[in-house]
């Protein structure tokens, strides 16, 4: 993507973005026994959203003004091709995504290993790719960190809903 | 206040403390040394290690990762040629040439030791200064405070990055990310839409983790396919310090020149370790009587770079410590470990915390210490741990940056925040908006927003009151000065990169 478009569609959501918070910032409800001050809690917010939005709206200028660079495709993006082009980034989301909704039912043991197993998978390259290696780096390093935070540092981790 | 001088120095001085902070050195040179994972990491990691820790302890240890986070960057810098930190950028100009000529130890003996200088004039400015800065500061109000936090803005915005609308744009994301939850003064409940977690707000360990330690498993996930061309020089031999005496004397009016610039740039906010590298060096360069020969692999480069990215340690602890305010990601994350355990930085943390700050000194001469021994001869180990491949470590390192989400307030909620915050900083990679005026804006609105409510109340009340205050009425016409001249360097820089372009 080149800049111009990418900075044209960065300020349109930055702007989209700015007007919801501002819609947002007029139902906040003020504290009545502010009396009469002149700045309560729904000023800043929205004099930030002013402010975001102005800013927005020179992004988009900026790039409306910007000729487009010499023999830059203008062809459409498709979110297939992204995905095709980057699936170890779609990956890695996907999987620190389900790990976070694991982590409650599964605890956090065996969401981290399911966690550290996938990713490893994930960023190592073909050649290196090596299953047992990745399993057992998981399973070593998940089952150590519970025993070192839970037994000695007394931090709390899920221990899993199926196991309550 | 003196007489916390030798209770600072003996609450240290135990061997608790002591290995904490031998382990936090060690720890955060390897976090240094390998490219993609920095200071900043290393403290986010070990932020929940310090949790059930005494104030002390916790604190030096974050600390010791803090001061070997920063130096561990010459190692891969010089052996690698790619610096191990952003901080480190420079020391491969002159670092890596020395490598290639055979010279790799004397390389790494100038940068630890230099480093070691820089940390340790850092920390003498420290020492002096904050006590001095923090008996200023105590008469700050409201007035001084609200311009303050928009002074420290202004000059975020204005010298993170080339692009001033995108820093402008990162900073008021972070300002506005920070209004989720209890309104200051009144506590009206905003933008929480009736979920209850929200009215607590984000906490600041969330944004970090979310922006610098899952963009960089990000990273490497976009990297898997590409080709790594990386040549590790694995033939270094260091003969006691790797370089003489008089090396060292030919090298005091840089060193100097460079922590001046380090400490400096350190206290200034937003800036970093990596800009005072840079310009250390390019300092070093202009004054030096042979600057034809930086870039072909002298000492002086090193020198210059190294001095200053440790020398800015102490220079960034100046206002984090007595004002509250952090100069960059990595004292962000210090500002929160301060915070754990209950060590409220501002103009009173002397008086409050005393034995704290004194413990802090310390800790950070003992980490200079330490960095100094450990990265000398333990060369050859970080040499190995260069070589395990990122693939083994970033998923470990991610599932201990949700421990300390997790651990943090005991809840799940931040572990979704983690990850809504890692998507959100994709998004800004590839909108091409810096990370580090988020972070400060998100520290600096509430402060800004408290204070200036708490203002415009006085001057309801006294409307001329506000010219009975010099001090704030100076840091809001250096405001207005810094966004002035930063706009005037964007429309040349602007006119000059159109001329390049049409040339």
């Amino acid at each position: 993507m080149n800049n111009k478009r990418n900075d044209l569609i960065t300020g349109i959501v930055l702007a989209l973005f700015a007007l919801w918070y501002f819609y947002e910032a007029l139902s906040i409800r003020v504290f009545a026994g502010m009396g009469k001050a002149v700045v309560n809690s729904t000023t800043m917010p929205k004099i930030w959203a002013v402010c975001l939005l102005l800013l927005a709206g020179a992004l988009i200028l900026r790039s409306l003004r910007t000729p487009a660079p010499k023999g830059a495709k203008s062809g459409s993006f498709s979110l297939g091709a992204w995905v095709k082009a980057n699936y170890e980034v779609f990956l890695t989301f996907a999987a620190l995504f389900i790990y976070a909704a694991l982590m409650e039912p599964l605890g956090f043991i065996i969401s981290s290993i399911l966690y550290i197993f996938a990713q490893t998978l994930i960023l190592m390259d073909k050649e290196h790719r090596s299953y047992v290696k990745a399993l057992a780096i998981a399973v070593v390093c998940s089952v150590a960190s519970y025993a070192v935070f839970v037994y000695w540092l007394a931090v709390l981790l899920p221990v899993g809903a199926i196991f309550e | 206040m003196l007489a916390d001088v030798i209770p600072g120095l003996m609450s240290v001085l135990t061997p608790t403390v002591l290995f904490f902070i031998v382990f936090g050195v060690f720890v955060g040179i390897i976090f240094g040394s390998i490219p993609g994972l920095t200071a900043t990491m290393a403290i986010v990691m070990f932020l929940p290690v310090t949790y059930t820790m005494s104030p002390i302890e916790g604190v030096s240890t974050l600390v010791a990762l803090y001061v070997g986070g920063i130096s561990g960057g010459l190692i891969a810098a010089i052996l690698l040629n790619i610096p191990g930190t952003p901080s480190s950028i420079a020391t491969t100009f002159d670092g890596a040439p020395m490598a290639r000529k055979g010279q790799a130890g004397k390389a790494l003996g100038v940068g630890v030791v230099f480093s070691f200088c820089g940390t340790i004039v850092g920390l003498l400015v420290l020492v002096l200064v904050s006590p001095l800065l923090a008996m200023f500061a105590i008469k700050f109000g409201p007035y001084e405070y609200c311009t303050l936090a928009l002074f420290a803005l202004s000059l975020v915005i204005s010298l993170t990055g080339r692009d001033l609308v995108k820093g402008l744009i990162s900073g008021l994301l972070g300002v506005m990310l920070a209004t989720v939850g209890l309104a200051p003064v009144d506590s009206a409940k905003r933008f929480t839409f009736g979920i209850v977690d929200l009215n607590a707000g984000f906490s600041l360990l969330t944004l970090l983790i979310g922006l610098f330690a899952i963009t960089e498993v990000i990273k490497a996930a976009e990297d898997v396919r590409k080709p790594v061309k990386a040549e590790l020089e694995t033939n270094v031999h260091i003969k006691g310090f790797g370089f003489s005496f008089a090396e060292f004397w030919s090298q005091k009016l840089n060193m100097i020149r460079s922590s001046a610039i380090g400490i400096v740039i350190g206290i200034l906010p937003g800036i970093g370790g990596a800009i005072s590298g840079m310009l250390a060096y390019t300092a070093a360069k202009n004054q030096s009587k042979h600057p034809e020969k930086f870039g072909t692999g002298i000492m002086d480069g090193v020198v210059a770079s190294e001095t200053a990215n440790n020398a800015g340690i102490g220079g960034a602890m100046i206002p984090l410590l007595t004002l509250g305010i952090p100069g960059d990601a990595a004292t962000a994350m210090l500002l929160g470990g301060l915070m754990v355990h209950q060590i409220a930085p501002g103009p009173l943390i002397f008086d409050k915390s005393g034995v704290e700050v004194f413990g802090i000194f310390f800790a950070l001469a003992i980490s200079a210490v330490a960095m100094l021994v450990i990265e000398l001869f333990g060369i050859k180990i970080f040499i190995r741990v260069l070589k395990v491949p990122k693939y083994l470590l970033l998923p470990v390192i991610m599932v201990l940056c949700v421990i300390g989400a997790i651990g943090n307030a005991n809840r799940m909620f931040d572990v979704w925040s983690v990850m809504v915050f890692g998507v959100m900083g994709y998004l800004l990679i590839k909108a091409k908006i810096p990370h580090v005026p988020m972070i400060l804006g998100f520290i600096l609105g509430p402060i800004f927003e408290l204070n200036f409510r708490r203002a415009v109340q006085h001057a309801q009340i006294d409307p001329t009151g506000v010219f009975s205050h010099p001090i704030a009425i100076c840091f809001f016409a250096v405001t207005i000065i810094v966004v002035i001249l930063s706009l005037r360097r964007q429309r040349k820089e602007a006119a000059l990169l159109q001329a390049s372009e049409e040339s």
